[in-house]
């Protein structure tokens, strides 16, 4: 289904973005664990989407000398330089459109945050119930954004982030008959969705660990920082469930 | 990274985790219920087991930590619940802040580690004070 090919897209934009360690990077979060479940797939479906729109508007926002990033943005991918000749050729920093690694790395966990924005974008869209609740959790995300590429706009904002879902968003099926008695603290959907959020979170914070070992400085303490909050609300909604 | 920058920062971490282990034995027993009592018991044990490990990572370096303070000054008194929850939400982001400086020189199996550590702290950070804060061990010093 439609699934496989968003994760497909986002498998060779990661690629780009991560053009010469021989390290795949996890294409981030959504579609490992979750293929395969039902209804917040859906939804995390969509979260595919706005990581792949987000990635295009973050490559826009740190290459600032690259050419206009359209349907093949080449700006962040070293390719003048397919020999390893050139870093003696490229004398000025500023007129060479090659991004340091750091600015990779920061772009590279800027996509996962954005990718768990559009995750919360999309769960907060079908059940506006969850929104309030998950707010704080949202604006950490868009913080972190905020910290790894100044002057990012989190790319969705609330619900224009699914513009593209022309299949209505995920209804999610009551399992169990049990209708609506209890409103907002335990219908089995939300659970399920907070539980799954919480796993999308943790592997964030597990791949956060990776990232700081690419880097060090402040670069370094504030992947670190990211990775300690998004291991930190992976615990606040495992509790929550 | 030179060896003297991670000792300077893991001389901080055990420093931190000493008080920790200090502010934890302290307010432990102000806390209000069973359960946080609990939290309170393993996250001292966690504390206690860190001044172990960053003492060895020390010792690799050539290096020894200060020895625990008999006591420590604390930056409120602890009379209750909430000001209990409120020093142990202090702690933990002091011990998160300290491997985060960790983070910033060493490399390999240590800034690892590290990391897993600020994780950690940051976890216990998060429940003390029942929400998160975007950047844990970064507060304060960050403009957002």
């Amino acid at each position: 289904m439609a699934l496989r090919k968003l994760s497909q897209r986002s498998r060779s934009v990661t690629a780009r973005l991560n053009p010469r360690s021989g390290v795949a990077y996890e294409p981030p979060l959504r579609s490992r664990p979750l293929l395969g479940r039902r209804s917040v797939l859906r939804l995390l479906g969509v979260a595919a989407v706005g990581l792949v729109t987000g990635c295009r508007s973050g490559k826009q926002r740190t290459a600032p000398t690259g050419p206009a990033p359209s349907t093949t943005p080449p700006s962040v991918s070293p390719q003048p330089a397919p020999t390893s000749a050139p870093p003696t050729a490229a004398p000025a920093p500023s007129q060479t459109p090659v991004l340091s690694a750091d600015q990779l790395l920061a772009e590279r966990v800027a996509l996962a945050e954005e990718a768990l924005l559009a995750a919360y974008n999309a769960v907060a869209d079908a059940h506006p119930e969850l929104a309030g609740r998950l707010a704080p959790f949202r604006a950490d995300h868009a913080a972190h954004l905020h910290g790894l590429v100044p002057g990012a706009t989190p790319s969705t904002p609330a619900s224009s982030s699914t513009a593209g879902s022309s299949t209505p968003p995920a209804s999610i099926p009551p399992s169990g008959n049990a209708s609506a008695s209890a409103p907002l603290s335990s219908p089995p959907a939300s659970t399920e969705i907070l539980r799954q959020l919480a796993d999308l979170e943790r592997s964030a914070a597990a791949a956060r660990v990776n990232d700081v070992a690419a880097t060090s400085g402040a670069l370094a303490r504030l992947v670190a920082s990211i990775g300690g909050c998004e291991a930190a609300h992976a615990a606040l909604l495992s509790v929550a469930t | 990274m030179s060896d003297s920058s991670i000792v300077t920062a893991l001389l901080a971490a055990a420093a931190a985790e000493n008080a920790a282990v200090y502010g934890y034995s302290v307010a432990g027993a102000r806390l209000a219920t069973g359960r946080d009592k609990n939290a309170a018991r393993t996250a001292y044990d966690a504390h206690r087991a860190q001044v172990q490990n960053v003492t060895q990572w020390l010792a690799a370096l050539g290096a020894t930590p200060a020895p625990a303070a008999p006591a420590y000054r604390l930056p409120s008194p602890v009379v209750d619940n909430a000001s209990a929850r409120a020093l142990l939400t202090a702690i933990e982001e002091s011990v998160a802040a300290a491997y985060a400086d960790v983070v910033a020189v060493a490399s390999a199996q240590l800034q690892r580690d590290a990391a897993l550590e600020l994780q950690a702290a940051a976890v216990r950070e998060a429940q003390w004070r029942t929400t998160s804060v975007p950047f844990p061990g970064l507060v304060g010093r960050l403009g957002a």
